[in-house]
């Protein structure tokens, strides 16, 4: 049993918001288990369930109207933009979350990155199988390319929680076979993982060495 | 006229204003952000060279004054935007507007003169060495790590606040840098012409957006880098607007009829590039 401080704590996290006059409750009162260094913690549910909305909470794109997010035991409102993201990086099923479209290859690395060397941009970008497309515009990249330079962007970025919402689910298999190669060589790197899929071959093979699903429906964990 | 002089001073004409030309499309294509404050900073920018000049102070001497106050044009537009929420266009109207007032106090009357002013090397040797340094000056600055923090910035803010960055500060740096090249456009043409005054930045927009968008239908966008496809149309665009300015001029046309002319040059070439249908709006 791992009794290092959890890497991410959510205690009772409500997202409540008005359209037309009506409250709506995006996330209601939603707990998980802590995630510790190293883990993986799944979570499914159907579209509008809750699932993206609790990332962005996590993320601060959406306030929380109730409970609370902590990353390594601080409140994430309480950690400054520096603090938050030297930690998290979010890939998603849209590749603009993470890479910037307009820059290449090697300037997406370097504008994650600044202060990397020349030669560990170009180790980084040998070692995700990128040097023909090194000065292409990410945006000229296949869906499983740019997503490999993301997947890049937070090894590089030494990542500590990494929050992936389906980010391979419109990729062919062969393409998503190797990102979530990544994702394993990142995970044994020692990055936790908080995994948005409907993958259950994935799921089931990480709950047998102890991960675990939570499943999210109508904005309440259940 | 005849058509080697329509060529030269088109030409001539086409390299001063191609650095005006290339402030709005570094703003507009690589930051995303349509900076009209440009008008103004051209203006301010040749009155304080003007003003500076006409007090028997050197060229580096002016021309640095008059940069610092297209630096600072710059910033200003990006400071409405940024911490006040004020739209684009609405910051680069404010900046614009109120810069005519401080060009009206830095002149102190209705124009000044340079004709005293004598430049030791050619003009035009002077204005090629300006264009090509300024323009590899920009192709350097923005493909270095600061330059590529800049646009990747101002390309996805939403993903640049998650790495931590501080667009605001950014944005600031990338508008500044931007104006420096209006406001050197400016500094050339009040030597070019003589003399400065509160009137030269009128119409400047319009005449950078058609440049512009001649250069964009010649230059090849698939063939070369966003930032290469800024510089080049610009200096394509400018040369070509201002030779085709000088070909109209020798129809006897009113001077009161010139903007008119202008205007109608814009919409023509926004109906070919309609039919071309690039799918890219200026």
């Amino acid at each position: 049993m791992n009794y290092s401080t959890p890497i991410l704590t959510i205690r009772n996290v409500s997202v409540y918001y008005s359209k037309y006059g009506n409250t709506i409750k995006a996330l209601d009162n939603c707990s998980t288990r802590d995630l510790r260094s190293g883990e993986w913690l799944f979570l499914k549910g159907p579209n509008g369930a809750g699932k993206s909305t609790l990332f962005k909470a996590i993320t601060r794109t959406v306030n929380i109207s109730s409970g609370s997010i902590e990353l390594n035991g601080k409140n994430i409102h309480k950690l400054s933009n520096r603090e938050l993201f030297q930690k998290i990086f979010l890939i998603s099923q849209n590749p603009d979350t993470s890479t910037v479209g307009e820059l290449t290859v090697e300037e997406n690395l370097v504008f994650s990155s600044p202060r990397l060397s020349h030669t560990s941009i170009k180790n980084a970008i040998e070692y995700s199988q990128l040097s023909n497309h090194r000065h292409h515009l990410a945006k000229n990249l296949s869906g499983g390319q740019r997503q490999l330079l993301a997947l890049q962007i937070a090894r590089l970025r030494k990542t500590k929680l990494l929050l992936l919402d389906e980010p391979f689910a419109a990729l062919d298999p062969a393409n998503e076979k190797k990102g979530l190669e990544l994702v394993e060589q990142l995970n044994m790197d020692g990055v936790t993982i908080f995994f948005i899929t409907h993958d259950d071959d994935l799921i089931a093979k990480k709950q047998h060495s102890g991960s675990e699903l939570f499943t999210i429906l109508n904005g309440k964990i259940i | 006229m005849i058509l080697s002089q329509i060529l030269e001073n088109g030409f001539t004409q086409g390299l001063i204003f191609s650095l005006v030309v290339m402030s709005l499309s570094l703003s507009y294509r690589l930051l995303k952000f349509p900076d009209i404050s440009i008008e103004g900073t051209f203006a301010l920018s040749a009155a304080v060279f003007g003003v500076l000049v006409s007090n028997n102070n050197s060229f580096i001497i002016a021309a640095t004054a008059a940069l610092i106050s297209c630096v600072v044009m710059g910033s200003m537009t990006a400071m409405l935007h940024h911490y006040l929420r004020i739209n684009k266009f609405l910051s680069g109207i404010l900046i614009v507007t109120a810069s005519y007032s401080i060009i009206a106090r830095v002149i102190g009357g209705s124009n000044v003169s340079l004709l005293d002013f004598n430049l030791s090397v050619q003009g035009l040797f002077l204005w090629i060495l300006i264009a090509v340094g300024l323009s590899v000056t920009a192709f350097l600055f923005y493909h270095s790590v600061k330059g590529i923090q800049i646009r990747g910035s101002a390309l996805n803010p939403e993903l640049s606040r998650s790495l931590g960055y501080k667009t605001g500060g950014l944005l600031i740096a990338g508008l500044s840098f931007n104006n420096i090249f209006a406001g050197m456009s400016g500094i050339m043409f009040a030597t070019d012409a003589g003399f400065s005054d509160l009137k030269i930045g009128q119409g400047i927009l319009i005449t950078a957006l058609a440049a512009l968008s001649i250069g964009e239908a010649i230059v090849p966008q698939r063939k070369v880098s966003l930032l290469l496809y800024c510089i080049l149309s610009s200096f394509i665009g400018s040369i070509a607007y201002q030779i085709l300015w000088a070909a109209a001029l020798q129809f006897d046309i009113r001077p009161s009829d010139l903007k008119l002319l202008s205007a109608l040059i814009v919409i023509a070439l926004f109906l070919i590039r309609k039919k071309k249908d690039t799918g890219d709006e200026l």
